[in-house]
């Protein structure tokens, strides 16, 4: 019963506890993705309003260059003139209303700038890319791309650093609608970098742009965007990163210093026309995973150590309802251990005096003989419980040894069947003995006895409602088995092991109400095994039947013949 | 403030000229030639233009007010001893400057602050406090420091000061754009604002190519210093610069005769379109001669031309300017012309020696820049050689026209052409570089002798 209590206590702890460890784990992750979606969203929604700063600062560029609106009536020297005063300007440029170049013209002697120019922009030209076709309103910008990466001409100059993603696209600046049909941006690969064209319509349907100054558009981004003030606490925690087409830093700020190949916590494309551009947001494992989800651990901990308090203390009240029974049967014990030893003496004597009697009255009537007799057994039966509970206590102070002494098993049988015969034919069973192990051997027959007086009792005690009671012996070498098998009630399976527990007894409707002290098939089975044998319940079809089995080296006293 | 910029232009170009009303010794002096004054006629020739601008002496009280932004590189290499004396010579010039010139100080390593906004220089102290509490540590993000610096000059940019970007750095742009391109690019736009990028280099670390790129598109100064102990002196000869510009926004105009045919400029970038050529100079310094150098083909002058008695036209010379003193727009017009001649002689006879002189400065510097680029692409021997034919060159043309200063040059190109091997080469490049820049622009020399190895 031990390891079985012990092993359910266990699960009664620790399941539960794994239970709320696991749904405290699972709620802990939850938070802290939770947690971090937020930091997340966070950091996005910053990474926006650095976009937004970016677009104003293209806007405005925008506005700069719409107000040079006019272009296309200025005569080449003029807009030669122009175009190398204006800082924000690399060029500018005229188209005619069929969309081919007025300004620089490609046939015309050329300054070095205008040839470096029409070298860089070749492919728009050729390509009548400008004014966008074939819309009136806004352009969408996936059909663009699509449009540029279906005909890719790679030529010397044209780098095209990530394949397919983002060769070129031009797209409506952020200015709304109605203007965007007439102008806007349109951005290109040039050089390892993206270089911007804004263009607009002119009267007549021409079109005029300028081509920015890469280096200036950089300078006026980054002149919009933050410098690293230490005094300043905003990003003191974090680091954006500004970044081209090819993943390198255009720019950053924060105070963060972010390692070797830390992976930023948030990212954002800019919007178009430098959608090629990258914003990268580093941000220190504190201002990433706040403490928030510190507090979740320490929470879900402290229900963890509380719940299993509990439990434990619930197991404990367990097992301290479950050991009360033998505790108390245990102080029965040791009380009745007590007041069988005043009572063996005196039991012995009245047994004694009473068997002698009986030897005496030889003749006298049956009726006195029969009286004599109950004394006798009812004597008999009380010596058997004291020597019971005797055993009992000797063995729970694991002071049960064994007297071996050459005899026979059959005679020590017969011996205790003629004690306990009268009792069971007194309720009309018919008691059987088959003795097969006549030999000499060495054996304790006080316990052989006090097993076969135990399984006897039992049968009169609760299989009195079977025909007969069978005792086999049989002596095999240094091996001997005693059976002794009812046609009663029998014993049902699932209480077949529990048996043999002490202080169990089968509870039904045929066992209520007998009386008996729980420890017999206890002491009987503790006895065979201090025997070198067993008791064990034998399957049978009907009744129950035990079989005991002893270890007893046979003895050759010199008399035997 | 762009678009003042562009009707600012506008008027220079296409306004009624305004007549030079100050005094002549208040005037950039303009000096336009041809290499010769007889031309042998009968033949093309090639013939070298030379429009030289003096700015005119001032004094100290009437200088113009500065506008600048010291931006210091206080990247981890900066460490020790360099950005102690980087500090120091900021300091120092800082000291030199007036209560109503305007000064800011950016700093960057990988990021970038703006130390000190741009603020009038009314308290200098707390100025130089904050510079002297500069600690080294960190990434090079030049391109940043100098967009913050001219974010900063813009503040209070003004057609009536000095603008100007002054860079220090002993390291490789290692964050953000690092191609000398970049930095061009970026150096033509400020120039177009008339914000000038002096650029520093320290030591042996920093890209020279980008460093001069940036500051010849601006039409700055670029110095070398070797150690940090002669960043005091290179930080005093580029203040001695900037306060002594006289004029600004300088924009030279060729236009030649229809006969004679622009071939290409010299020395300064120059855009040439058709008979037009135009060069931009941001400011001219006082006492300091800067040249704009347009080399021509002179047509074989037969039949009629010969038969005009005035000397035959080459071209028109304007340049205009802002007078720092006056404040206002100058224009000077001068006219070139030559005579033809049959004697071959008196065309030899007739060669303007200082002129020429500047032909062959520009033309080795050419050669110079053709031997950097053989060396380059490891080619060490025909970058000698070129070398050592650059220095006869100029030795040659030395005794001819009676010039020190190509004698100097010819011995640097000999010191070139002995410092080409991968030990010295690093060293050599830099100093190259900066000969090269100092050609170019006419820069005045650096004031402390630097011992060669």
């Amino acid at each position: 019963m031990k390891p079985r209590l012990i092993v359910m206590l266990v699960l009664i702890v620790a399941l539960p506890l794994a239970l709320v460890a696991w749904l405290g784990a699972r709620m802990a992750r939850n938070e802290r993705q939770m947690v971090q979606l937020r930091v997340e969203e966070l950091l996005v929604s910053r990474l926006r309003d650095v976009d937004a700063d970016i677009q104003d600062v293209l806007a405005r560029q925008s506005r700069v260059l719409l107000q040079l609106q006019g272009l296309a009536d200025r005569s080449p020297g003029e807009l030669r003139d122009l175009g190398s005063s204006l800082p924000e300007v690399s060029h500018l440029f005229v188209l005619d209303q069929l969309g081919a170049l007025v300004y620089p013209v490609p046939a015309a002697p050329l300054t070095d700038n205008e040839r470096a120019f029409l070298e860089r922009t070749r492919d728009i030209w050729l390509d009548r890319q400008l004014p966008p076709r074939g819309e009136e309103g806004q352009a969408p910008v996936q059909q663009q791309m699509a449009q540029q990466a279906s005909a890719p001409r790679p030529t010397a100059q044209m780098a095209s650093p990530k394949p397919g993603s983002k060769s070129g696209y031009r797209a409506a600046a952020s200015q709304g609608a109605a203007v965007s049909a007439d102008s806007g941006w349109y951005a290109w690969f040039w050089r390892n970098g993206v270089n911007l064209l804004y263009w607009w319509r002119e009267s007549g349907g021409r079109i005029a742009g300028a081509e920015l100054n890469r280096g200036r558009m950089l300078s006026e981004i980054i002149n919009a965007l933050p410098v690293t003030d230490p005094r300043n606490p905003t990003l003191a925690e974090g680091r954006i990163v500004l970044r081209g087409a090819q993943g390198e830093s255009l720019y950053q700020w924060g105070l963060y210093e972010p390692g070797e190949n830390e992976a930023p916590r948030a990212s954002l494309m800019l919007s178009p026309p430098l959608s090629s551009w990258r914003l990268d947001h580093y941000a220190s494992a504190r201002m990433a995973a706040p403490d928030m989800g510190r507090s979740v651990y320490f929470n879900v901990f402290s229900a963890a150590a509380a719940l299993l308090l509990a439990v434990v203390a619930l197991a404990a009240y367990f097992y301290r309802e479950n050991t009360r029974e033998l505790r108390e049967a245990g102080q029965r014990i040791s009380f009745v251990n007590q007041v069988s030893h005043e009572l063996k003496t005196p039991l012995t004597n009245i047994r004694m005096y009473a068997e002698m009697l009986e030897g005496e009255l030889d003749d006298a009537e049956p009726r006195i003989r029969k009286r004599l007799g109950v004394i006798t057994s009812e004597s008999q039966r009380l010596s058997r419980l004291i020597g019971n509970v005797l055993t009992f206590s000797r063995k729970q102070r694991s002071a049960l040894r064994l007297r071996r002494s050459p005899g026979v098993v059959d005679a020590v049988l017969r011996n205790t069947l003629e004690h306990c015969a009268a009792p069971l034919r007194a309720k009309g069973m018919e008691v059987i003995f088959e003795a097969n192990a006549p030999h000499m051997a060495e054996f304790d027959a006080d316990a052989v006895e006090q097993v076969a007086g135990n399984l006897l009792s039992n049968v009169e005690k609760y299989a009195s409602t079977g025909t007969f009671v069978r005792v086999v012996s049989r002596q095999d070498g240094d091996w001997i088995a005693v059976s002794v098998a009812d046609d009663g009630p029998g014993i049902p399976l699932r209480e077949r092991r529990r048996v043999f527990e002490p202080f169990y007894r089968v509870s039904n409707r045929l066992t209520d109400g007998v009386a008996g002290t729980g420890i017999g098939l206890a002491i009987a089975r503790d006895l065979a095994r201090l025997h070198g044998g067993d008791l064990v319940l034998d399957d049978s079809p009907a009744g129950a039947c035990f079989t005991f089995s002893f270890h007893a080296p046979r003895a050759y006293p010199e008399e035997t013949p | 403030m762009k678009t003042q910029h562009a009707l600012n232009l506008a008027v220079l170009l296409f306004a009624a000229v305004t007549a030079a009303s100050a005094p002549a010794e208040q005037q950039v002096a303009v000096d336009a030639a041809m290499n010769q004054s007889a031309f042998l006629a009968g033949e093309k020739q090639t013939g070298y233009l030379r429009v030289a601008m003096t700015g005119f002496e001032v004094e100290e009280a009437d200088r113009t007010p500065v506008n600048v932004a010291i931006v210091l590189d206080k990247s981890g290499s900066m460490g020790g001893e360099k950005i102690q004396h980087a500090r120091e010579a900021a300091v120092m010039a800082i000291q030199r400057l007036r209560a109503d010139d305007i000064v800011s100080v950016v700093v960057y390593d990988t990021t970038v602050n703006v130390l000190v906004p741009a603020t009038k220089l009314s308290n200098k102290e707390a100025v130089i406090d904050t510079v002297r509490s500069i600690r080294a540590g960190g990434n090079t993000a030049l391109f940043a420091g100098v967009s913050r610096g001219a974010n900063e000059v813009r503040k209070f940019h003004s057609k009536n000061c000095v603008n100007r970007v002054i860079l220090l750095s002993d390291g490789l742009a290692n964050v953000g754009p690092s191609a000398p391109s970049d930095l061009a690019e970026l150096g033509q736009s400020l120039g177009r604002e008339n914000i000038s990028v002096t650029t520093i280099g320290l030591g042996l670390g920093y890209n020279e190519d980008l460093m001069t790129q940036l500051a010849m598109h601006s039409d700055g100064n670029h110095m070398f210093a070797e150690t940090p102990t002669e960043l005091a002196g290179v930080f005093d000869a580029e203040f001695g610069d900037v306060l002594a510009v006289v004029a600004q926004d300088v924009l030279v105009t060729i236009e030649l005769d229809a006969r004679v045919r622009p071939v290409r400029g010299l020395g300064r970038e120059m855009d040439i379109a058709l008979q037009r050529a135009t060069v931009r100079l941001n400011q001219l310094y006082a006492g300091q001669m800067k040249y704009a150098l347009l080399e021509v083909e002179l047509p074989a002058y037969t039949g009629e031309a010969l038969l005009l008695p005035s000397p035959t036209p080459i071209a028109t010379v304007g340049v205009t300017y802002v007078n720092m003193k006056t404040q206002s727009l100058e224009r000077i017009f001068k006219k070139v012309a030559v005579r033809l001649t049959a004697e071959p002689d008196e065309a030899r006879a007739s060669v303007n020696k200082d002129i020429m002189a500047s032909a062959v400065e520009q033309i080795a510097l050419e050669k110079n820049r053709w031997a950097l680029e053989l060396r380059d692409e490891g080619k060490i021997d025909q970058a000698r050689e070129a070398l050592l034919d650059n220095a006869q060159f100029l030795n040659s043309n030395a005794i001819q026209l009676h010039n020190e200063k190509l004698k100097a040059q010819a011995g640097s190109n000999e010191i070139d052409a002995q410092n080409l091997d991968p030990g010295a080469w690093a060293r050599q490049r830099k100093l190259m570089r900066s000969n090269q820049y100092r050609v170019m622009k006419q820069q005045a020399d650096q004031p402390q002798s630097r011992q060669e190895p």
